[in-house]
């Protein structure tokens, strides 16, 4: 059986658009009929489970990764989509996992049956950097600070033959900012998608529903699903399309079923 | 002689502009006529020299740190503001300082004649026996859930190591989205020390390496930040003579006064 594809969504800088681009990517892979795991690897500030709705677990990654927890008897299932989650305990004490313990974590994970499985990590880098997975997702914005950090990440991904591709979040196509051909040959190499700065992703989070979910139309979920599309090509996994409904129409045909 | 005041910018979440906030209050207090040095001890992303167009820095806080250099012989002069900075040097390979190497950059920073010291840190949280208990620390959050959840839990850190902490509201837009002062500032259980509006002029200062505060004084961003530099100097019990602005108002009086004779 094929091994899960799994995506690590990094980041030097803070504040880039991690966690959303993490939440609605493994969202929009589920919706198109993948099983997907979600894991909250960031340690320092985990806040998937808050933008997902869910609530705080007591044990989850830090439990997994020091060996007090079997993954399947700690992951949450997202009610209204089915996406498993392994949240992040918040938790008073500071915990850095070994290069041991995050080798001996990724082994397991290639280990499950899901088709992907997408993590969210911590700014910066620490030892995870040095584990081989399948694909390291860089999220900057179009500013100097979050290219340079980009470019140092790229290089380290490129010393140690991980690949790794590099999508602009939060661009406002605005004169002040990098643009895609600057940050490319900065870079030196391709963007693979541009999210737009959207009002619906921090509107969503304050409601405490992925962007994707709060509404499928804005410009930040249309380019989200745009590029989820492009991890079909790379499982070997059929997508079974997304979910009817959402629309005028599909409300009108749930009145009628419901009598 | 009075020791430096120490102010320790932080977040837990990053890209809530830790950066910034340090680099323009530093830059203010500069201004106002008290001596600085700011800091950039993000050792994860430094960043201070983008913002100030101080770049490509060999030498730094981590050479200050291994005891390759001096603080003297580090320390960067930003000519516009006249304020002192100690940049951090971009490498590949992380480094995370230890314990013995924060405490003798700090014991060296106390034997200088700054007034302020402002240092810009990684996100996450600093723990009492890497940086010591050394002044106080400003926390800053921008008014939304994840990031208001984890400045208190830093906040929460902070009060065990018995830091004096104060809150900072930044990239404030007034909308409905957004999570309320009150709300906030109940969740942090404490007063909120300024709250500094969402402004371009933020972006576009870096993009033009020059710092929001000296490009435009009169933006309600470099405002807030005049307001909150005075509040340290304030605080610190300073008295300065601020430095005569070189608006071109202030040219043209003093051409007057020079044509004239008066004085």
């Amino acid at each position: 059986m094929a091994q899960p594809y799994i995506v690590r969504v990094s980041s030097q800088k803070g504040g880039v658009g991690k966690t959303t681009i993490s939440v609605n990517l493994a969202i929009i892979l589920k919706q198109l009929g993948y099983s997907v795991l979600l894991v909250d690897a960031d340690y320092i500030n985990p806040v998937v489970a808050m933008h997902l709705g869910l609530e705080e677990v007591s044990s989850g990654f830090r439990a997994v990764m020091k060996g007090r927890a079997r993954l399947q008897n700690v992951t949450t299932i997202h009610p209204s989509t089915g996406l498993h989650i392994l949240c992040g305990e918040i938790s008073q004490k500071q915990f850095e996992p070994s290069y041991e313990s995050i080798v001996r974590f990724t082994r397991m994970l290639e280990k499950t049956k899901y088709d992907f499985i997408v993590i969210d990590t911590p700014p910066g880098f620490s030892k995870e950097v040095f584990v081989d997975i399948s694909e390291a997702l860089i999220v900057m914005t179009p500013d100097m600070q979050a290219t340079t950090s980009a470019i140092r990440s790229s290089q380290v991904f490129d010393k140690y033959h991980i690949r790794h591709s590099l999508v602009v979040n939060r661009v406002r196509s605005r004169a002040f900012e990098l643009s895609p051909r600057e940050i490319e040959s900065a870079y030196g190499s391709r963007v693979d998608a541009m999210f737009p700065e959207d009002d619906v992703v921090p509107m969503s989070i304050a409601a405490h529903i992925p962007a994707f979910l709060y509404r499928k139309r804005s410009p930040f979920s249309k380019a989200m699903l745009d590029f989820s599309r492009l991890y079909s090509a790379r499982t070997e996994q059929k997508e079974s399309g997304l979910p009817a409904g959402g629309g005028f129409v599909a409300w009108l045909l749930g009145l009628f079923r419901r009598r | 002689m009075s020791k430096p005041y120490v102010i320790r910018v932080s977040s837990q979440k990053g890209g809530v502009g830790k950066t910034t906030v340090s680099v323009n209050l530093a830059i203010a207090l500069s201004l106002a006529g008290s001596k600085t040095l700011l800091i950039d001890a993000d050792f994860i992303n430094p960043s201070v020299g983008i913002h100030l167009g101080v770049e490509g820095a060999n030498v730094g806080v981590r050479a200050v740190l291994i005891g390759k250099s001096s603080l003297e012989g580090a320390v960067v002069r930003h000519n516009p503001s006249g304020l002192d900075v100690l940049p951090g040097e971009i490498v590949s390979r992380p480094h995370n300082p230890t314990a013995a190497q924060m405490q003798r950059l700090f014991r060296q920073i106390f034997k200088t004649t700054y007034n302020f010291v402002i240092v810009d840190t990684p996100p996450g949280f600093f723990p009492e026996e890497e940086f010591g208990n050394f002044g106080e620390a400003i926390i800053i959050t921008t008014p939304e859930m994840s990031s208001c959840v984890s400045a208190v839990r830093l906040a929460n850190d902070y009060d065990r190591t018995r830091l004096k902490h104060e809150l900072l509201i930044n990239k404030f837009r007034n909308k409905g989205y957004e999570l309320h002062v009150k709300e906030i500032e109940e969740m942090y259980d404490g007063t909120i020390l300024a709250i500094l509006p969402d402004s371009e002029i933020v972006p576009i200062g870096v993009s033009e390496r020059i710092p929001a505060y000296l490009m435009n004084r009169r933006a309600p961003f470099s405002s807030a930040i005049g307001e909150l530099a005075e509040k340290y100097i304030t605080k610190a019990g300073f008295e300065f003579q601020p430095k005569k602005s070189n608006s071109i108002f202030a040219r043209i009086a003093a051409a007057f006064r020079l044509l004239f004779g008066r004085n």
